[in-house]
């Protein structure tokens, strides 16, 4: 990694402010702000970095300026590149990064809303956290916005892009469904059946979740980490836990990284198989999402069994994880999993001879693979159209590197393969389970906790059942929590939906959305 | 011709026909380890959205009001021209099949209609979509309706059920068979049924039937509701005395009547039980692929047609 | 009965006559040429109905004629009482309407002229479907394209107007020559001019003579009527003209076309043969087929109304067809029903089309626009027209109880009469064709939802709609006055259908008896196949209906009703442009039907610099037409390169003139050397 500021340092000359090896895997670089979109383009495309995610953080109490953090990773060396920018006095602008890496577009618009900090030359600078009744001028993420002070409200306007010509006219679909499911806003153009264009809009369940989080503590963060995302409770729960764990620097023992995969496991079963069921129940196929749901259904309650929760909440803190199982309930455990399997191998043998169910989910809902690189799709949805990235095998975490697994890749990029991927990885899943719980090594399963280190930060990261989930957080003076970020994959992958759809007919929406099964309330935090 | 049998037989037909509805429900609900509604639940829910006040749209006009009555209304009069639970019909001289059909189209005309008063898209999408499936069913419909009249003689619904009545399954085995399968996919496409249409979804975008009523609620919705179970308990009816006529009272014959009426009644379970069954083994086709199925129902009925006169008749 | 005959002539000329000199200011000049007209109307409908009725056939001799060609005679027989009466009525309601619609501002140029071409129109219609004689017919059958010509240009500014008065111009005076040679080739072998004597003949002709005349006949009178191929003209022609012209031109005057057919198949030629029925069916399913399939393409109302007179020819013609061949295998009981369903639905078209243009005027009048997409809501600005509208889309849907669904019922039974017939092809392809009729007719009703629902319901979808308000007076009684036709075409239907069978009569003889037809209130078919009562299905329905409202009334009381806004998922800004356009409501039977209509579609698209995450900015579709595409368009290319060659022999050289007078001359004498 010296070798990359080296490099820098040779093109960019005194433009780079200084760097240190923040944690074990993060290396951090202070860069001025003019030079950070040549620095950064250089990182991706000539060093073959990936650029994950960016934010802002408002460090003025700190360091007197906003600061704008770039994050990077470089797989072959599991190391993490972390440019810092800062944003002082008058000029709260800075250059925007979307033009080159689109994939930053939303995550700039949402430094935008939240810190007031402008983004020079964004192609598309249209609110996205906040909606049009929110007043000009509040920046929530401030330090000096108070949470719960009461905001008047105003009459604004959202212009959404629409496609011109005669006899093209919008579906407005959302926020409020005809079924049980969160909000969301779909604004569709069509002159017919068939999509030509979808805008999406989101953020209405926004809770400000990563500010909730700056002063408090660890147990109250976890708690708060786990409401991110209902059915991603223990990986986003992992994640701020390394995150901590990392910022602390101290390791968890091996029977607790051990715990932590059979729960994260446990996790990613029942949400792939409520997938598959999902996408089955949207082409009608009532039988087959009936026999899904029911083998959900024993999924959840083998979890709360195991831990007294059916979505696994409450067993990650900082540290370990609290309850540890006991060798009755490893028992139990793999009797369970056997058979779930053989329940969930008879179904999907009927799923695939049923015709009419093939044909609906093959070559629907195609994502490119060039769509989703240049977007930064994640997860089963990256992996189903050609995108082979999978964190628990590039950048292993808790126990993952003692373990053996495959990560299915598929190149079709429709609904079938999604459902395929997510298949396979319950598959996966079903070993990993088994080899965790009967390699798991003796010991503890939980430590004591220290204080937060003051003035550090840290990565934390978990491959979830939906993509790449990514933790942030950084401490103040005086070891309280300054910024909590959360990279939602939901957030990374919804923009892809309005690719997804486009040469699909309006009727085939629900399912390429339900392939997806993106979190609204994940994406919105 | 006594009328009052035939009077009866339509009310019977009005208070039988959400029953077939629960009975697919049933079915349904088996194949899904679920225990599915009562008898009295389908009562009961056309009980309840009569009893409820209705929220209309402010841009709706006189139409919106109007259609429930017509399409309710067109239906009866259809439902008045079938022969039933035994061989007569109290309309049944005014008109004949091309008639029953058309009434029928009256009703989807103005619910299509209806759809589109609202301004909604939804409202669009649905009449877009019903309108165009329908114009494609309608000639396998008729097709279907003419092989039979061929072999039968005459167009009057009630002419086909005496004429098959008397005859041997086995000398109209072939083509009644054919025009029994075209007759079966247009009644899955008429009841809105998988693989053309899901009853039971909430996805607003994939809707047809449902999508033009979306804006319906209270009386309206039940008369619209109550319509469209008639409407399947007919097409059900048709194929059941159609194709399988034997058991089949004659009017005015006491006694006889009852017996028939039950057997009338098993024979119209056993062949929901088969839509029942296509429901639970299918899924929905993609909305350009019904095209195809009701193509497969239209040269089934031109077979039966050919069939017929290269065995000559 | 002469009498008023007479008067209706007389009152047509004093109409016109009157609009062309008459000074006064425009307003009472329009509405007295339209009240003459109506009143000529009214007397044409008199003593049609009295010879239709039974009393003698009304002559007429005019008391001057052209030297050379024959006494000018017009004789009203059955079947030209019938067409009289069919422009009679039509006329009427058209009349009452223009009273009202020429003081418009659609309208406000050439009012005088525009009243002169109107009754002149007419009075050229009536005389072409009762006069005797071939040369006669011809003057009128061209004075009545000239004066539809005129009524297509009257907006001649328009580029439009003048390219389809181009196309309408070349294509009825294609089928003008064809019907010429038709009847030189009658004369021929008739020696005769007047049309008693030719009918007298029709037995004496050789085959080879009946296939020719046919087949000119067809032609000729199919280009007038829109059949497809030779349709061309209808689509573009129709627009174009002030709509209560079009409503006449649709109604009627495409029928007489129809008059001059049935005159050829069934009094001139004699006996048919069977391949004749064949080939008219052919071209009747096609235009059938043809005509909804692009009326369901189009986003222009009145282009929309035209595509579907092409359609409704073809129903008509399907009858004609079924008609012809009954005749060629001696069934003239069985031919008297088909021609019987053909001439109802003949005016039930001339019933429901005219209104649809007649509202379609009433729309084009106050909102300026004839493009679907810019309409909507007009419902609650013009109900009455609104009202009409829905009678005759219903009407011409084919739903019962209205009259189209009578005309189709028969149509139907004329088609599956065929299983009676000896033929196995006709038995298997007639019910075929009955069920493609079926497939267009649900396609009509698809057009006719399509074009109520986005005209009228929903939200105005532009700023056109805002300003409109309901038409006055006059027009609403014109509109009235059709829908009132629209059911009682329906009601009366078996008493309309003994009076058409009288003219069935008068092509088969006195065999055919309305016995065979009507059975006091039930229409019959003579095969045996079928029963069908209008009035009572009315009746049921109307009945039902009530009995439901009062049930439900007295069974649940009043009922609460709440008023909200439509339901918009929480987005509290509804929008027209979230509503359904026309073009999206026919697109699913675009994409189906895509290999008909090759659909050609621009997608404009935007991107930010990366050419993968491209999108949509502007859309584009549309559709291919069949016919000038593959036929016209390379014909008049190709008649273009011939021409250019042939214009060598125009050098301008006198003395290449004068050595082909010479030429020609030489080989004038070797010929009729060779010929004695």
């Amino acid at each position: 990694m010296k070798r990359v500021v080296e490099v820098l340092k040779e093109k960019f000359g005194n433009r780079i402010q200084g760097s240190h090896q923040e944690t074990v895997r993060e290396l951090q670089i202070k860069i001025a702000k003019e030079v950070v979109i040549p620095a950064a383009r250089f990182l991706v495309e000539t060093l073959e970095m990936r650029f994950l995610f960016l934010f802002g953080s408002d460090a003025r109490n700190i360091s007197g300026c906003f600061h704008l953090h770039y994050v990077f990773s470089y797989h072959h060396v599991d190391q993490f590149i972390i440019l810092i920018v800062e944003v002082r006095g008058e000029d709260l602008t800075f250059p925007s990064l979307a033009p080159y890496l689109p994939q930053a577009n939303w995550q700039e618009r949402e430094i935008q809303d939240l810190f007031g900090l402008i983004a020079k030359g964004h192609p598309d600078p249209r609110r996205l956290v906040l909606h049009e009744d929110w007043p000009e001028g509040l920046y929530p993420f401030r330090k000096d916005f108070i949470q719960n002070k009461k905001v008047p409200r105003v009459n604004g306007e959202y212009v959404f892009d629409r496609v011109e010509g005669d006899g093209v006219f919008e579906i407005p679909v959302g926020p409020v469904h005809a079924g049980i499911i969160e909000p969301g806003h779909f604004r569709f153009s069509s002159a017919g059946e068939s999509i030509l264009k979808l805008e999406i809009r989101h953020f209405y369940t926004h809770k400000g979740t990563e500010k909730l989080g700056e002063g408090k503590d660890s147990s109250h963060l976890l708690c708060l980490a786990e409401r991110i995302s209902g059915d991603n409770s223990v990986a986003h729960a992992t994640a701020a836990a390394q995150a901590l764990e990392t910022l602390c620097g101290f390791q968890i023992p091996p029977r607790a990284q051990f715990l932590r995969v059979v729960l994260l496991e446990l996790e990613r079963i029942y949400n792939h198989l409520a997938d598959v069921g999902g996408v089955v129940l949207d082409v009608a196929f009532g039988f087959g999402a009936a026999q899904l749901a029911r083998v959900k259904e024993q999924l959840m309650r083998l979890n709360e069994r195991l831990t007294g929760s059916r979505l696994l909440r409450g067993m990650i803190v900082f540290g370990g994880v609290r309850n540890d199982i006991s060798d009755l309930d490893k028992k139990y455990l793999i009797q369970e999993i056997g058979k779930i399997k053989v329940d969930f191998d008879q179904t999907i043998q009927i799923l695939w001879n049923v015709s009419s169910l093939m044909d609906r989910i093959q070559k629907t809902g195609i994502i490119k693979k060039e769509i989703v690189e240049a977007l930064g799709g994640t997860g089963p949805i990256a992996r189903a159209s050609g995108v082979d990235r999978d964190f628990r095998r590039d950048h292993p975490y808790a126990a993952y590197q003692e373990l053996l697994f495959m990560v299915p890749v598929f190149r079709e990029g429709d609904v079938e393969s999604r459902i395929k991927v997510k298949m396979q990885e319950v598959y996966e899943s079903f070993k990993l389970i088994y080899e965790a719980v009967t390699g798991m090594p003796e010991g503890i399963s939980i430590v004591e906790t220290v204080p937060l280190k003051p003035l550090r930060s840290a990565l934390g990261y978990v491959e979830s059942p939906r993509g790449e989930c990514f933790h942030w957080i950084a401490t103040d003076r005086d070891g309280r929590i300054a910024r909590w970020k959360i990279q939602s994959p939901s957030f990374a992958n919804w923009p892809l939906i309005e690719y997804a759809v486009l040469e699909n007919i309006v009727p085939d929406f629900p399912v390429i959305n339900k392939s997806m099964n993106l979190s609204y309330s994940g994406n919105d935090r | 011709m006594n009328p009052i049998p035939s009077v009866l037989q339509v009310l019977l037909v009005v208070t039988v026909a959400p029953s077939v509805s629960w009975w697919i429900k049933k079915i349904k609900a088996s194949s899904q380890n679920r225990v599915g509604p009562t008898l009295l639940q389908v009562y009961s829910d056309l009980g309840k959205l009569f009893r409820k006040g209705m929220v209309i749209s402010n841009q709706a006009s006189w139409i919106f009001h109007v259609m429930p009555y017509i399409l309710f209304s067109a239906v009866l009069v259809a439902a008045s021209m079938v022969p039933i639970f035994f061989k007569g019909s109290l309309l049944g001289f005014s008109g004949d099949a091309i008639l029953f059909v058309y009434l029928l189209v009256l009703g989807r005309f103005f619910m299509a209609l209806a759809a589109l008063d609202t301004g909604t898209t939804f409202g669009g999408m649905g009449s877009s979509r019903e309108m165009t499936l329908s114009s494609l069913a309608e000639p396998a419909l008729l097709l279907s309706f003419f092989a039979l009249a061929y072999h039968a003689g005459t167009l009057s619904i009630e002419g086909m059920v005496s004429h098959f009545g008397s005859q041997s399954p086995l000398q109209i085995l072939f083509f009644g068979s054919l025009a029994f399968g075209a007759m079966l996919i247009i009644t899955l496409a008429e009841s809105g049924r998988i693989p053309i249409d899901n009853p039971a979804t909430h996805l607003e975008l994939t809707m047809i039937h449902e999508a033009m009523i979306l804006e319906y609620s209270g009386r309206y919705l039940a008369l619209i509701e109550w319509g469209h179970q008639i409407k399947q308990f007919l097409f059900l009816s048709l194929l059941v005395n159609i194709f399988f006529p034997w058991g089949l009272a004659e009017p005015g014959a006491g006694a006889a009547l009852f017996l028939g009426s039950l057997f009338f009644l098993i024979k119209i379970f056993s062949l929901a039980f088969v839509i029942g069954w296509i429901e639970v083994h299918t899924a929905k086709l993609r909305l350009f692929r019904v095209p195809d199925l009701l193509a497969i129902a239209f040269v089934l009925a031109v077979v039966s047609l050919l069939g017929q006169l290269m065995i000559g008749q | 009965m002469e009498l008023f005959f007479i008067l209706q002539l007389a009152f047509y000329v004093l109409g016109g006559v009157f609009s062309l000199f008459a000074s006064a200011e425009k307003e009472n000049l329009s509405r007295a040429t339209h009240l003459l007209a109506g009143i000529a109307g009214g007397c044409g409908m008199v003593y049609s109905l009295a010879v239709l009725f039974g009393a003698p056939q009304v002559s007429y001799l005019f008391p001057a004629g052209l030297p050379l060609l024959g006494s000018l005679e017009f004789v009203v027989d059955p079947l030209s009482a019938f067409f009289v009466f069919l422009i009679s009525f039509l006329s009427l309601a058209t009349s009452i309407f223009a009273i009202g619609y020429t003081r418009t501002s659609q309208l406000q140029k050439g009012v005088p002229l525009l009243g002169f071409l109107y009754n002149f129109f007419i009075l050229t219609m009536v005389l072409v479907v009762t006069v005797r004689n071939i040369f006669y017919f011809l003057i009128f059958w061209e004075l009545m394209s000239i004066a539809s010509y005129f009524l297509v240009v009257h907006k001649h500014e328009r580029p439009e107007a003048r390219r389809a008065g181009f196309i309408y111009f070349v294509m009825t005076h294609i089928g003008t020559a064809f019907i010429t040679s038709a009847f030189i080739l009658l004369f021929v072998n008739t020696g005769s001019f007047q049309f008693d004597p030719l009918s007298a003949h029709a037995p004496l002709l050789s085959p080879a003579w009946k296939n020719g005349i046919f087949l000119c006949a067809l032609i000729g009178f199919g280009a007038k009527a829109g059949m497809i191929p030779l349709h061309i003209w209808l689509p573009e022609a129709h627009p174009q003209a002030p709509s209560h012209v079009s409503a006449l031109m649709s109604g009627v005057m495409i029928k007489t076309a129809i008059y001059g057919l049935l005159r050829f198949l069934f009094l001139f030629l004699g006996k048919p043969f069977a391949w004749w029925g064949s080939a008219i069916l052919i071209f009747a399913i096609f235009s059938t087929l043809f005509g909804v399939l692009y009326a369901l393409m189009e986003q222009d109302l009145k282009k929309l109304l035209a595509f579907s007179s092409i359609e409704n020819i073809g129903i008509i013609l399907l009858g004609i067809g079924m008609a012809v061949f009954f005749s060629a295998t001696n069934q003239p009981v069985l031919a008297s029903f088909a021609v019987v369903a053909a001439l109802y639905h003949v005016m039930n078209h001339a019933a429901f089309k005219g209104l649809l243009f007649l509202s379609a005027g009433a729309v084009l009048s106050q909102t300026h626009t004839g493009n679907m997409e810019n309409l909507g809501g007009l419902i609650k600005k013009m109900p009455w027209t609104a009202f009409c509208f829905l009678v005759s889309a219903a009407a011409i849907s084919a739903l019962p109880p209205l009259n189209g669904f009578v005309s189709e019922w028969l149509t139907f039974v004329s088609l599956l009469m065929g299983f009676k017939s000896e033929s196995v092809g006709i038995r298997f392809f007639a019910p075929i064709l009955a069920s493609l009729l079926a497939f267009a007719s649900a396609l009509v009703a698809t057009c006719f939802v399509k074009a109520f629902g986005i005209i009228f319901l929903g939200t105005p979808r532009s700023k056109c709609v805002s300003e409109s308000r309901e038409v006055d007076f006059s027009m609403k009684l014109g509109m009235g006055m059709l829908a009132a036709c629209c059911v009682l075409f329906a009601l009366l239907a078996p008493v309309i259908i003994s009076l058409l069978g009288k003219v069935a009569q008068q092509f088969f003889g006195s065999e055919v008896l309305s016995q065979h037809f009507v059975r006091k209130a039930f229409l019959i078919d003579p095969a045996g196949l079928s029963q069908f009562a209008p009035s009572w299905a009315f009746i049921a329905i109307v009945v039902v209906v009530l009995c439901i409202l009062i049930a439900t009334r007295v069974f649940l009381g009043k009922g609460t009703i709440r008023i909200g806004p439509s339901w918009d998922c929480g987005v509290k800004a509804l929008s027209p442009h979230m509503q359904y356009t026309a073009t999206g409501f026919s697109k699913p039977l675009r994409r189906i039907f895509s290999f008909l209509y090759q659909p050609t579609r621009r997608v404009e698209v935007e991107d930010e610099g990366h050419e993968i995450l491209r999108t949509a900015r502007r859309f584009e579709s549309k559709v291919h037409p069949f016919f000038e595409e593959t036929f016209y368009r390379p014909l008049s290319k190709w008649i273009g390169i011939v021409s250019q060659k042939v214009k060598a022999i125009q050098t301008g050289h006198i003395q290449l003139y004068l050595s082909y007078i010479f030429v020609t001359l030489v080989l004038l004498l070797i010929f009729l050397r060779l010929s004695r």
